[in-house]
């Protein structure tokens, strides 16, 4: 008896906790070692490990992990509060310098669209393959906004998505300099990835950069009215960066604010990361998808900056169209290193800063669209 | 089902697409307006602005090279007179009276 108390914690575990032990032991090894998205890697391995311990009791009901799962994760608080922090953190000024790179922006959205005829095909159900398609986002809070609305609990959707497709999202958001370059240089020859760009400070009014925000959240807001909450806490960040009158807040926004969701986001995520629910054949098929639609994104980034490129005379360099799959900034980072493999004194990242925040809006309001016509289709 | 992921997929790349054209639209017509704006402003700026004063040519004996001798400073008094103590003593004094009164209002948060 007192032997089984003693060892109670060896007894209650079973194979899949170990694996899902060995799973958060990888992703803070890739973190720590190579750097990948460490702000969440991190915090996600850590909650992986925790929650796959038996008999720990933290993601019960009043649990730390289930108190924070129900107050934030369940419902729209913890991504509309990254939106409000990545809002204050982004610069349109890029974009604004060169409007037309925001049609890249909707070109990488294509992959969340293919999959989601290929999750349909993979017979998930149509919430389901809705959940599943966002991770072509390339968004985080985008992914975790619509997926918890769309597949809130098991009733909604016989299979469990929340957890594997958030996981899947964030892992390939590290993983983009892995995943996209090999694509990029498929799609492009040496010499289309050569093109230089020169960069001219050209001048943004002021006036401009503050209206701008309240601009896209009207029109966008008007077109993808599901999108509302997102572009609203993410154009009021970035608002109070712009206007200049608030800097209180919009520092709290991009440090303080920010940095305590993270910590809170990731080590929610990593308790979704049960062992009975993660280890099966629907998670792998999940994290399939999302990767197609990593792949598609940023293809059809890239082929679209194949039209502009002829279209603007070989003045634009295709590669600014990868960085269109949001992933802020580490798709404008990868686009400069390929760039920059080929011809050493390109720089582009200035240029693909332009589609990568572009993407961002696009995202949200793919978003939108998916959550305004999944439940009245799906029923 | 296939038809439904269709319709979502024609109507969300469409509206995605849309959305993005009509802020570039937007943005460029912004830009626009503000560019002649700023550009109005300068003409009327420029317009009503004083003639400029003419640039005195400096007298032919002027010659920069020449030394200046610096003018004679006064010694700085390093004692201030009763008068200046009891002026600083009663700004002081106002100024920490209106502070406390603020922070009791609210009006001040720490």
């Amino acid at each position: 008896m007192l032997v089984e108390e003693l060892f109670e914690g060896f007894i209650g575990l079973d194979w899949r906790d170990v694996v899902m032990i060995l799973v958060g032991g990888a992703l803070i090894y890739l973190a720590i070692k190579h750097k990948f998205e460490p702000l969440l890697l991190l915090p996600i391995g850590l909650g992986a490990m925790v929650t796959n311990l038996p008999l720990g009791g933290l993601t019960d009901e009043h649990g730390l992990f289930g108190v924070l799962r129900s107050a934030g994760l369940d419902n729209e608080l913890f991504p509309l509060l990254m939106f409000l922090g990545l809002g204050a953190l982004t610069d349109f000024t890029p974009l604004l310098q060169r409007p037309t790179t925001m049609l890249l922006g909707a070109a990488a959205q294509a992959g969340i669209f293919v999959s989601l005829m290929a999750a349909i095909a993979l017979d998930f159900s149509l919430r389901e393959s809705g959940s599943i398609a966002i991770i072509g986002s390339a968004d985080g809070p985008t992914t975790i906004f619509v997926a918890s609305q769309l597949c809130p609990d098991t009733d909604t959707c016989p299979n469990e998505v929340l957890g594997p497709v958030v996981v899947a999202a964030y892992s390939y958001m590290a993983m983009v300099p892995i995943i996209q370059p090999p694509i990029m240089k498929l799609l492009t020859t040496k010499a289309e990835r050569s093109i230089p760009m020169e960069y001219t400070d050209r001048p943004v009014p002021k006036l401009l950069k503050v209206l701008f925000p309240i601009l896209v959240l009207i029109v966008g807001g008007l077109l993808a009215t599901k999108a509302i909450p997102l572009l609203a806490m993410f154009m009021f960040g970035n608002l109070m960066r712009e206007s200049g009158v608030v800097d209180r807040l919009s520092n709290t926004a991009q440090n303080s604010l920010i940095n305590i969701v993270t910590i809170f986001l990731g080590l929610v995520i990593g308790s979704t990361m049960t062992g009975e629910s993660f280890l099966d054949l629907e998670t792998l098929k999940i994290l399939g998808l999302g990767l197609g639609a990593f792949i598609i994104g940023t293809a059809s980034g890239v082929l679209f900056g194949k039209i502009m490129m002829v279209l603007s005379g070989r003045k634009i360099n295709p590669l600014i169209g990868a960085a269109g799959v949001s992933a802020v900034p580490m798709a404008a980072r990868v686009v400069q290193r390929v760039g920059q493999s080929e011809r050493p004194d390109n720089f582009l990242i200035m240029h693909a800063m332009g589609p990568n925040v572009a993407g961002v809006i696009g995202s949200a309001l793919a978003g939108g669209v998916i959550l305004s016509r999944v439940p009245a289709l799906a029923g | 089902m296939y038809l439904d992921g269709l319709e979502i997929a024609g109507l969300g790349a469409g509206m995605v697409f849309l959305a993005l054209v009509v802020m570039l639209v937007s943005t460029l017509v912004l830009r626009l307006v503000i560019d002649r704006i700023d550009k109005l402003r300068a003409a009327r700026v420029t317009a009503t602005a004083p003639p400029p004063t003419p640039i005195e040519e400096p007298p032919a004996a002027f010659s920069p090279a020449t030394p200046v001798d610096s003018p004679p400073v006064a010694p700085e008094s390093t004692t201030s007179t009763a008068k200046d103590k009891a002026a600083r003593a009663a700004a002081i004094a106002v100024s920490l009276y209106l502070t406390e009164e603020e922070e009791a209002e609210g009006r001040i948060d720490r």
